[in-house]
């Protein structure tokens, strides 16, 4: 079962370069909640535990894997960007989404490869404020027509991984640091960066590390271009609090092998507490 | 089958027992010993070990919170309840 969406691309889509990572990310993760409610029959915001307590969806892994021939940013105005969708589901508990993406007209070169981004998602209920999230299935929902996913492939493998080695697999083990790790903090805004379910939205995690990363260039590396993304994984292990302020230590390395390349490795915690919000890493090369 | 769940969860959360004994009554999930996205590789193992089908939307979680709870659940559903 596949879900399609299309989307013309206009000024909210778009930043000064074209289609914004962030950007992109809330609307394949929006077109593809949408399509978790199709498959089960019923709108998320009438999800309910066995108890009567409140579900909430939530994104717990993230790959994106962009070809070098079809960066995010070449995705301008007007462009019409076809999301397909695919879903597989470990009972009522996890699903993970498969979005691939292209331009409408290029989705008939089946020489091509195609961007896609892989989702992994859970269904929670907030524990103690935000500071910790519970599994919570819900039981007033059908999963049947949802293909099931089975456990070795389920993406909680690899962010449980990476939670103890700190690493999700990117950026190679003798690839060298750039300069030492930098720190930025940041204070989470309760209006902008908030959603409906008065959780932190999963994508600002993503606008919290490029502040840091173009804070990072800009106070150290001001002569290096701009960056583009080909690939990253994303895990995420908690939330912040919407007055909390949060901390993103960013690690720089150099691709051994391309020298117009590095891995940017991401730890987000909260300043409070110290407890791990989020592991990400990425590639990206220089344009 | 006390001590096949129990030696599961020993080596499959090892780190979060910090080297601690495992009781059979002992609360697993408000103790942090496993953390609540956890129960999805407990439930696999479960249903992998026993050979049987957990119906997810019929247990609540609290359910899955000690040896002696989870044995309970899985005698349960061997039993088709």
């Amino acid at each position: 079962m596949v879900s399609r969406y299309d989307l013309t691309l206009g000024l909210p889509h778009t930043n000064r370069r074209g289609l914004w990572e962030p950007l992109l990310l809330m609307h394949a993760g929006h077109y593809l909640w949408q399509s978790i409610a199709s498959a089960i029959g019923r709108p998320l915001s009438e999800l309910r535990t066995l108890s009567g307590g409140e579900v909430y969806a939530a994104f717990f892994y993230i790959e994106e894997r962009i070809p070098e021939s079809t960066p995010i940013e070449s995705f301008g105005l007007d462009a019409t960007i076809r999301f397909s969708i695919a879903l597989r589901s470990f009972k009522n508990i996890a699903v993970e989404g498969l979005v691939s993406f292209d331009r409408v007209e290029a989705l008939g070169d089946t020489a091509s490869t195609h961007p896609f981004i892989r989702f992994g998602n859970i269904f929670i209920t907030p524990v103690q404020g935000n500071s910790e999230l519970r599994v919570a299935p819900p039981a007033n929902a059908d999963f049947s027509a949802i293909p099931p996913l089975p456990n070795d492939a389920n993406p909680y493998q690899l962010t449980r991984e990476a939670k103890e080695t700190g690493s999700l697999g990117l950026i190679g083990d003798t690839w060298p640091r750039i300069g030492d790790v930098f720190d930025f903090e940041y204070d989470i805004d309760v209006d902008r960066d908030t959603n409906g379910a008065g959780l932190v939205y999963f994508v600002n995690y993503i606008t919290f590390m490029e502040r840091a990363e173009r804070a990072m260039f800009e106070a150290r590396l001001p002569s290096r271009g701009e960056r583009s993304l080909t690939h990253r994984r994303t895990a995420y292990y908690g939330n912040a609090d919407p007055r909390d302020t949060i901390r993103v230590r960013l690690a720089v390395h150099q691709d051994p092998h391309r020298a117009d390349r590095v891995g940017l490795r991401y730890t987000i915690e909260r300043q409070q507490d110290g407890h791990l919000i989020c592991l990400s890493e990425a590639l990206k090369a220089f344009v | 089958m006390h001590d096949v769940v129990a030696s599961f969860i020993r080596s499959r959360f090892r780190s979060s027992l910090r080297g601690g004994a495992l009781q059979n009554d002992d609360p697993l999930f408000s103790t942090g010993v496993i953390d609540s996205f956890g129960v999805l590789e407990l439930i696999a193992f479960l249903e992998d070990t026993f050979r049987i089908t957990i119906d997810t939307s019929r247990h609540d979680l609290g359910e899955f919170d000690s040896v002696d709870r989870i044995v309970d659940l899985v005698r349960g559903a061997r039993q088709g309840r």
